[in-house]
């Protein structure tokens, strides 16, 4: 009973941080403007048009993005036995940059499934790396590895910009931002982030095992190291697409899931929905805030917001890392 | 092979890397030139190139490279941990963040503020690393994975947040601010080397004193209690040490990463448990890896200068990950 | 001989009472031994003798000398401790490690002294460590290297050793070999030795005094025969027991033990 209020929470909160978001931003308008609109068949004036070509866009892209950032992080969190576990800690992001940085290098003429599929490689490979990495080792070990393949991949990603001159990727992927981003492009986005939620929604019991650690699933009879890959697998789809549409976005990953935990307990049949919602309802607030403070990049103003938080997490729950 | 044999050999390698960068660049001395130049005879555009560009910036390279490594071998002698490194921990952001706030508040160009661009991104990287310091307190006493782990989120989201402030930056700001993260050195000048001399030396010098604490550092921290020792007193100095050594480093040398981590795990292979030689050998190594670095980075696609801490991220990152791969326990 | 005292001590962690009015004075030149079951504050009691853990109230003093009193090092002249959980970070050779029991007497800018290298290998030829003080830490057995850890402490040439659990990890072989060493040494140099241990049987074997412990309380202490009654092992072990005197050495000895009852997490069945 209580997880169907909290769903319908969610909703309506999705619901009033979409209006919310297209409503707010460099230019404002009421919510009657912004339901014509998007209410077929209406004639669309010039406010019109921006509001469906551009915000229109940003607004869903933000709302996925957030939701794909966070579900990752979920799901991170539980393939590695650790709390701390998001895309941008474990390397997977700077992974991604990468390639997207490289494969653009190579063809520069590059289309954005082409792109993607690039940014999902170079996520994997991290990906691999650290699962390797953690099988035996402790939790911090996992942290620092990320940490330290994050600090190389950026620095390879800013020799190619230095050698080739693309100053305005370093810009862009540093700092991100839902901007620019076309329908078309969420035309991509969508259905494939849809077909790997669903995935993971049909996983879900197999990652509630995972919660159990590992030597209690292989007892339980788990098929560990299939499930543990397809899942990253899975997780790892998700952080890079959505680091090719608004870049390295940190914290975000690990804030959601946390506080969803928190309320609504660790069953992934229910945190899987309840971090996507929430996830993608603060990132399209997130974005409106960026839109109002003068175009402030997003990911920064996320930074400063879950750092704190980061802190407060691992100096109460941290014990276990220290 | 014996331990000083060891330090004479890494001696070596740094002269010939440092005659090697000395004479070499897009404008290239002749070993003629040399003759002339230890005969006193140059020409005026010879001493400017070896005296003025080239010397001070070798000397720069140098002593940020050993200062970097130092700071690295504390942090690992303390926190235990053999991947700990300033860059890791939040050093370069904080620093980053003061050449941020260099740019915004200070900069209008102009040679005038030669100093407050290192001084703020120095004082920027201090404070960054007491913080993460504090905060890593628990009930009272220091504990050091919690060092790592606040310092890691600490680099995060500080990188992350710099770029609130960047949206009204131009074009050359950026690519100031870039060139700066990537590990550009740029203050190669006599004036830094005057000012910094001297404070690398006695910090350095300040570390040496603790070198009994840094060995038995290898023991638990109750063992150490037990045997008189004030562990949180040590730690506390030590890692101011640390934080001293590697923010004014970065603020001369931009964000430069793994120095910290690879001079002290190539010191502890090349002379195993005897601290005193890990020390000396650490800082020659992390002499010698920036140099070159440096070195390979103006040399490699010339005229195009990559910084060197670009070129060290590049060889330290598969050390690190080979390193990732071999750790027994972390 | 050093005197230990410790005086209506009391100490509480996050609202959990961990010792509470604790008031002992140790035997010197005598081994004690405290026994009692898991988290009763064994361990604590001996941390806050060493000044590794502070009392909250209440005091320990070392020849009327409050340790809080004590500069670190000078007390660590005084008082010595052997954790339960040692282990290095890095390898090291044997002679290296028991060098560091020196610390409480280095000087800055001054190495070991002549000295120092006669205690610390008077240290450990008396554990028999010697054999092999050239080696590397990370090639001895269990055994061999508890006997370099239990040469740390003597070198620190401290009259007051403590020892927290001393013989865990090892096979009985070596917990006798181990309890053999210490109890040589106490007879030889007449050093006050107080250990934590899980046996009663060793304790008994090995001690002039029992500190029984519960709850953070000293429930009785005394001699091994005043000590070991069944009111005890009823009511700190919660087990039965068959107390009988070794027909040899004239000692009190555990023969046979059982549950109290038969219970599960502390609930009876």
């Amino acid at each position: 009973m209580k997880d169907g209020w909290l769903v319908l929470l969610l909703c309506i909160f999705v619901g009033v941080s979409f209006f919310a978001a297209m409503m707010f931003g460099v230019e404002n308008y009421s919510l009657g403007k912004v339901v014509d609109t998007l209410s077929p068949g209406g004639e669309l004036d010039r406010a019109g048009g921006i509001l469906y070509e551009i915000r229109l866009p940003r607004v869903v892209a933000a709302f996925l993005a957030g939701l794909m950032i966070s579900i990752s992080g979920l799901i991170m969190q539980t393939v590695t036995h650790n709390d701390l576990s998001e895309p941008s800690i474990l390397g997977v992001n700077a992974g991604a940059n990468f390639a997207i940085v490289a494969a653009t290098l190579v063809l520069p003429v590059l289309s954005f499934a082409a792109m993607l599929t690039a940014g999902f490689l170079g996520g994997l490979v991290v990906g691999v790396i650290i699962l390797f990495v953690t099988r035996f080792r402790s939790p911090i070990h996992l942290i620092l590895a990320g940490a330290g393949i994050s600090l190389f991949l950026y620095a390879v990603t800013d020799f190619l910009v230095i050698t080739n001159n693309l100053g305005q990727y370093l810009a862009f992927f540093t700092s991100g931002g839902a901007a620019g981003v076309s329908l078309g492009q969420l035309g991509v986005i969508a259905p494939v982030a849809a077909v790997v939620i669903v995935i993971l929604y049909v996983l879900s019991k197999e990652l509630d095992v995972f919660l159990f650690g590992e030597e209690m699933a292989a007892s339980l009879g788990q098929n560990q190291r299939m499930y543990q890959v397809i899942t990253l697998v899975c997780a790892v789809l998700l952080a890079s697409m959505s680091v090719a549409i608004v870049g390295n976005v940190v914290f975000l990953g690990l804030l959601v899931p946390h506080i969803v935990k928190m309320i609504a307990g660790y069953m992934h049949r229910w945190t899987i929905l309840y971090t996507g919602l929430f996830g993608g309802a603060l990132f399209m607030l997130s974005d409106m805030a960026a839109r109002m403070l003068n175009e402030t990049p997003v990911n920064a103003i996320i930074a400063m917001i879950g750092l704190p938080f980061f802190i407060y997490i691992i100096r109460t729950r941290g014990r276990k890392y220290a | 092979m014996r331990n000083p044999l060891k330090l004479v050999i890494i001696t070596v390698l740094l002269l010939v890397t440092v005659v090697l960068t000395l004479v070499t660049g897009t404008f290239s001395l002749s070993p003629g030139d040399l003759l002339d130049l230890i005969m006193g005879r140059a020409g005026a555009d010879v001493n400017l190139v070896f005296y003025e560009f080239r010397m001070p910036r070798v000397i720069i390279t140098i002593l940020c490279g050993a200062a970097l490594a130092l700071s690295g071998l504390i942090l690992q002698v303390i926190s235990r941990n053999p991947l700990a490194d300033p860059g890791i921990i939040g050093v370069n952001a904080g620093s980053g963040f003061g050449v941020v706030l260099f740019l915004m508040f200070v900069s209008v160009g102009g040679s005038n503020n030669l100093y407050a661009l290192p001084v703020m991104s120095f004082i920027a990287g201090l404070i960054t690393v007491l913080l993460v310091f504090v905060l890593s307190f628990v009930r009272g006493s220091f504990n050091s994975n919690m060092f790592i782990l606040i310092g890691i989120a600490v680099a995060m989201g500080v990188t992350g947040f710099l770029y609130v402030f960047t949206s009204t930056f131009d074009d050359r700001q950026m690519t100031m601010l870039n060139q700066y993260l990537a590990g550009n050195i740029w203050g190669d000048t006599w004036a830094f080397v005057v000012v910094i001399l001297p404070y690398i030396l006695v910090v350095s010098v300040f570390a040496w004193m603790k070198i009994n604490e840094m060995a038995m550092l290898n023991l638990e921290d109750d063992t150490l209690r037990g045997l008189g020792m004030n562990v949180n007193v040590e730690k506390v100095l030590l890692i101011i040490c640390a934080a001293m050594l590697s923010s004014v480093a970065v603020s001369v040398a931009g964000a430069i990463s793994f120095i910290g981590l690879i001079a002290p795990h190539i010191a502890r292979l090349l002379f195993k448990v005897e601290m005193k030689f890990v020390f000396i050998g650490t800082l020659g190594i992390g002499a010698l890896l920036l140099s070159v670095s440096d070195l390979i980075g103006k040399l490699l696609l010339a005229p195009l200068i990559i910084p060197a801490g670009i070129v060290v991220a590049l060889i330290g990152g598969p050390y690190f990950i080979y390193l990732l791969m071999t750790a027994r326990k972390v | 001989m050093t005197s230990v005292t410790i005086e209506n001590m009391d100490l509480t962690i996050d609202k959990k009472d961990i010792l509470k009015n604790i008031n002992l004075e140790l035997m010197s030149g005598k081994i004690t031994t405290i026994i009692g079951p898991n988290g009763c504050g064994k361990s604590t009691l001996l941390k806050t003798v060493s000044n590794i853990i502070q009392a909250g109230e209440g005091s320990v003093y070392i020849n009327d000398l409050d340790i809080r009193r004590m500069k670190s090092k000078a007390l660590a002249k005084k008082v010595a401790i052997l954790s339960q959980k040692n282990r290095l970070q890095y390898d090291l050779k044997v002679r290296d490690l028991v060098s560091f029991s020196r610390y409480p007497y280095l000087r800055r800018f001054q190495g070991l002294t002549a000295d120092d290298h006669k205690i610390i290998d008077w240290a450990l030829r008396e554990t028999g460590a010697d054999e092999f003080s050239g080696r590397m830490m990370s090639e001895l057995s269990g055994g061999q290297a508890q006997r370099v850890w239990i040469s740390l402490l003597l070198a620190q040439g401290s009259d007051v050793l403590l020892l927290d659990e001393p013989t865990t990890y090892l096979d009985i072989h070596h917990q006798l070999e181990t309890l053999n060493i210490i109890r040589d040494l106490n007879k030889k140099t007449r050093q006050t030795v107080v250990m934590v241990l899980h046996d009663i049987n060793q304790a008994l074997k090995y001690s002039d005094e029992i500190v029984v412990m519960n709850r953070g309380e000293i429930v009785r202490c005394g001699t091994p025969a005043d000590v070991l009654t069944n009111d005890i092992l009823n009511e700190v072990f919660n087990i039965n027991g068959r107390i009988t005197t070794d027909p040899v050495t004239g000692k009190p000895v555990l023969s046979d033990y059982e549950l109290f009852c038969r219970t599960v997490n502390g609930r009876a069945l």
